[in-house]
């Protein structure tokens, strides 16, 4: 027996079958591409709900204490709330959750470049009309407010993340600074605050 | 409140009151919406991009009309069309820069001090540019109504009343650039 004799008969497929398997695997890739795109992005939109709901009050301080005005308040929370949203992809927790969401508002409010005039006729009334409480704390916030806003944008988000009490390491890291220039920087503030209620009598 | 009472640690009293005092309500946080919106930085960018898009063409398109412009004499026409080009290509230039600059703020990767510096010198940029922008602009008309007078036609009044008009409008916004740019260094 030659050898040529002992091959088998090429099996020849079909043209349609082809075309039907392939067709076959290629829905087959796109129902799960899909599916797992589906999930997933479901999965997000719920991180980032319930991480909203977590720190809601968080955002809100932040960009009320940036805002002088409630357009201004609400142009600033809108764009901290999409930053987060698409930050969502990378958040990694290499920081807490509070942290993160400190950097990315505060960056958020702080790249929001815009002309300082465009608010600056309008009353802060109708911005502490948002504050809803009675009349002594929201006096207070309003003290509060007042001060915060004769402050630099940087002595801002590190004063702000000092009475939210986040550690000097977490500070420093929102802020890009290390430890000890935190502390130092605090300190200033804090004299500087000072400073602000003696120099108009109210200490 | 008692304002001869209050201190540095009452401030993280109203810091927490401040948190419960703005109950916002949850519903604009629906992602699905987020997806298609702009932040004020997206929108910012846009603006510059389109300023030079707009400078570029209207350097090509306004030169060939100022060019061939009827009130304008003969000897003029040339200087008058190429300080425009220049004009408008600087602009285009100093857009493109700024756009360039701010789309490299990032705020979801870039810790806090990086981002205030880069808002800060970017915006300073831009009211430099402004202020700097003026004192090209304001000769370069001076220059063009000069030439259009020369041209010995009667509706120049129309055109240097408008240029009056548009004068003032143009140095009050640029006061009002020179102080922002004054609080910006102070701070």
């Amino acid at each position: 027996m030659t050898s040529e004799t002992l091959k088998y008969p090429p099996i020849t497929i079909p043209p349609e079958l082809w075309i039907r398997f392939l067709w076959n695997r290629l829905l087959r890739f796109a129902a799960l591409s899909k599916n797992e795109k589906y999930n997933s992005s479901y999965a997000l939109e719920r991180e980032f709900k319930n991480l909203i709901s977590l720190e809601n009050a968080t955002i809100s301080r932040i960009c009320f204490s940036y805002s002088s005005s409630v357009a201004e308040f609400e142009d600033l929370r809108q764009d901290a709330l999409i930053n987060i949203w698409r930050g969502m992809h990378s958040f990694r927790g290499e920081s807490s959750s509070k942290t993160w969401i400190y950097r990315v508002t505060v960056n958020s409010c702080l790249s929001t470049i815009r002309k300082h005039s465009r608010h600056q006729h309008e009353s802060l009334d109708g911005l502490y009309g948002l504050i809803d409480c009675d009349d002594a704390d929201k006096e207070s916030i309003e003290y509060l407010h007042s001060v915060i806003n004769m402050l630099s944008q940087q002595e801002k988000a590190i004063i702000m993340m000092w009475l939210d009490e986040l550690s000097y390491d977490e500070i420093g890291y929102a802020m890009g600074l290390n430890r000890n220039t935190i502390a130092t920087k605090i300190r200033r503030i804090k004299d500087k605050i000072t400073n602000i209620y003696k120099k108009e009598g109210l200490i | 409140m008692n304002a001869e009472n209050y201190d540095i640690k009452q401030m993280k009293q109203a810091w927490i009151e401040m948190g419960k005092a703005l109950g916002i309500d949850m519903r604009p946080c629906d992602p699905d919406n987020f997806n298609n919106m702009k932040t004020s930085l997206e929108r910012l960018q846009d603006r510059y991009r389109k300023a030079c898009d707009f400078s570029i063409v209207g350097a090509i398109i306004f030169t060939i009309l100022i060019f061939f412009m009827p009130s304008l004499r003969e000897e003029y026409r040339l200087s008058v069309a190429i300080t425009f080009a220049f004009v408008m290509l600087a602009n285009a230039y100093a857009q493109y820069l700024l756009w360039r600059g701010v789309g490299k703020i990032n705020p979801l990767i870039m810790p806090i001090t990086q981002v205030s510096s880069m808002a800060k010198h970017y915006k300073k940029c831009h009211i430099l540019y402004i202020i700097l922008g003026s004192f090209v602009a304001i000769p370069w008309i001076a220059y063009f109504l000069y030439a259009i007078s020369r041209s010995g036609i009667r509706d120049t009044d129309g055109i240097v009343g408008g240029a009056i008009i548009g004068g003032i409008c143009g140095l009050y916004g640029l006061w009002q650039y020179l102080r922002d740019y004054r609080n910006l260094n102070m701070e």
